[in-house]
C-alpha cells in the first residue's frame, strides 16, 4: 500500500494505493502520524485504487476521525469503489463517516 | 446464497480416510466447499463429522488423500505454513471455549495481539467493532461466567471473526443453548455470511438449525458422505439413513447398539 498526499484549496488530499490490511495499516497510521504532528485540520482520503480494506484499515480510519475531530479537524472520503463502500455500510461506518462520490464534490464541502 | 455456489472451490476433501487404532474412522471422503456458502456436514455422534472438522482446520492429517484448502494441500505442508493458513480461519467451538480469566473484550482481543503486531489503541476499536457485529456493545468489562450461554457463543463469534477470516469453523455452535437462543444463532452465523461473505463450515445434528442455514448438507455416517445436497434434497431424500436421522427414529439403518451384549451370555454362565 502507498500513501501519496497532495493539497487542493487548503486541504490535505491522502491518496492510498492499494490494499489496506492487517500488514500494511500501520504504514497508514504512521502516515496519520505525520498529518496529526503537522496539525493538518482538513483531511481527505481519496480511495479510487484502494481494493480493500480490512478491520484494521477501518480501524484506523476511526482512530484519525477522533484523532482529528480532538484537535477541531475534519476528516472527509471520497472516490470509493462498491466493494470498499460496502464494507463500510455493513459495519455500519458510513454513518460516522463523511463519504463523498467525488474528490470535487468532497473538496467543496470542506 | 445456493445460486452463487458457482464460485472459488475453498477447501476440497480428495479420498480423504483416517484410522485411529487401526479402525477407519474416515472413510474415502470427497467434497468441495465453495466460496460464501454454509456448508453443513451433520451425523450423529461418533459419525466422524468432529473428526473431519479437525482435518479441515489441519489439527490432525489425513492418512490418505488431499485436504486442499484454496488449492493448497494442507496435509503436505509444514507447521509454519499451516501456521499462515490458519490465521485466517475463524473457529467456534462447541463450548465457546471461552477463557474464563479474561474479560469479553480481551477474549475478542487475544487473537490480534497473539497474531498481530497492531496498536493496542486500533485492537481497542477493531474489538468494538466485532462486538457491535453479534450485538455485543456494552459487554466488554464483563467476564465470560456472569454472561449467558448464548452471549457466550457471540464472544466466541466475535473472537472467531477478530482476524477478518475467509472461512469459519462452528463446531456445534447451538448445543447446550435452548431454541430460541439457538435461532439467534443460527440468524447471527446466516448473517455474517453474508455480510462478510463469509464460507461457513458447521458441523451440527441440530436439524432444525441444519435447516435453517445449509445452503447444501453433508449427511456422514460411520466416517463416509452418505449424500451431499441442498436442504430441500436432503429432506426429499429416499436415503434410509438420512431419514431415520432426519426424522430422529429409534428404528432404522442406523445402528446405535453395534456392541450387543447378551446379559445371560455375561452373567448367567
Amino acid at each position: 500500500m502507498n500513501v501519496k498526499e497532495e493539497r487542493a484549496n487548503g486541504v490535505l488530499v491522502c491518496i492510498l494505493e492499494g490494499e489496506v490490511n492487517i500488514n500494511t495499516s500501520p504504514e497508514l497510521r504512521k502516515a496519520f502520524d505525520e498529518i496529526i504532528r503537522n496539525k493538518e485540520s482538513k483531511v481527505l482520503v481519496d480511495f479510487s485504487s484502494v481494493s480493500y480494506i480490512d478491520s484494521s484499515g477501518l480501524a484506523t480510519l476511526i482512530e484519525m476521525l477522533q484523532r482529528l475531530k480532538r484537535a477541531g479537524g475534519r476528516l472527509c472520503f471520497s472516490n470509493m469503489s462498491q466493494k470498499v463502500k460496502n464494507v463500510f455500510e455493513i459495519t455500519k461506518l458510513d454513518k460516522l463517516f463523511e463519504i463523498f462520490e467525488s474528490r470535487q464534490e468532497a473538496l467543496q464541502s470542506l | 446464497m445456493s445460486q452463487n455456489i458457482s464460485k472459488e472451490k475453498v477447501i476440497s476433501l480428495k479420498g480423504v480416510s483416517k484410522f485411529f487404532d487401526g479402525r477407519k474412522i474416515i472413510d474415502n471422503v470427497n467434497f468441495d466447499i465453495y466460496s460464501g456458502e454454509t456448508f453443513v456436514i451433520m451425523g450423529c455422534s461418533g459419525s466422524g463429522k468432529s473428526t473431519l472438522l479437525r482435518l479441515m482446520t489441519g489439527i490432525i492429517k489425513p492418512d490418505e488423500g488431499n485436504i486442499f484448502i484454496r488449492g493448497k494441500d494442507i496435509s503436505r505442508i509444514d507447521i509454519e505454513e499451516l501456521d499462515q493458513i490458519r490465521k485466517s480461519f475463524g473457529m467456534l467451538f462447541q463450548y465457546s471455549a471461552l477463557l474464563d480469566s479474561l474479560t469479553v473484550d480481551e477474549n475478542v482481543a487475544l487473537p490480534l495481539r497473539e497474531h498481530t503486531k497492531l496498536d493496542e489503541n486500533i485492537i481497542r476499536i477493531i474489538v468494538k467493532m466485532k462486538l457491535s457485529l453479534v450485538g455485543l456493545r456494552g459487554f466488554e468489562s464483563y467476564y465470560p461466567s456472569k454472561i449467558s450461554g448464548g452471549m457466550r457463543k457471540r464472544v466466541g463469534l466475535a473472537r472467531a471473526i477478530a482476524l477478518d477470516p475467509y472461512v469459519v469453523f462452528y463446531d456445534e455452535p447451538t448445543s447446550g443453548l435452548d431454541p430460541v437462543v439457538g435461532g439467534v444463532i443460527d440468524k447471527l452465523i446466516k448473517d455474517l455470511s453474508a455480510k462478510l461473505l463469509i464460507t461457513s463450515v458447521v458441523v451440527t445434528h441440530d436439524m432444525q438449525s441444519v435447516f435453517r442455514i445449509a445452503d447444501r448438507v453433508a449427511m456422514v455416517h460411520q466416517g463416509s458422505i452418505v449424500k451431499v445436497g441442498t436442504p430441500e434434497e436432503i429432506k426429499n431424500s429416499d436415503n434410509e439413513y438420512i431419514k431415520q436421522f432426519i426424522n430422529g427414529l429409534p428404528e432404522g439403518p442406523i445402528d446405535f447398539f453395534t456392541e450387543d451384549v447378551d446379559l445371560f451370555e455375561e452373567f448367567g454362565k
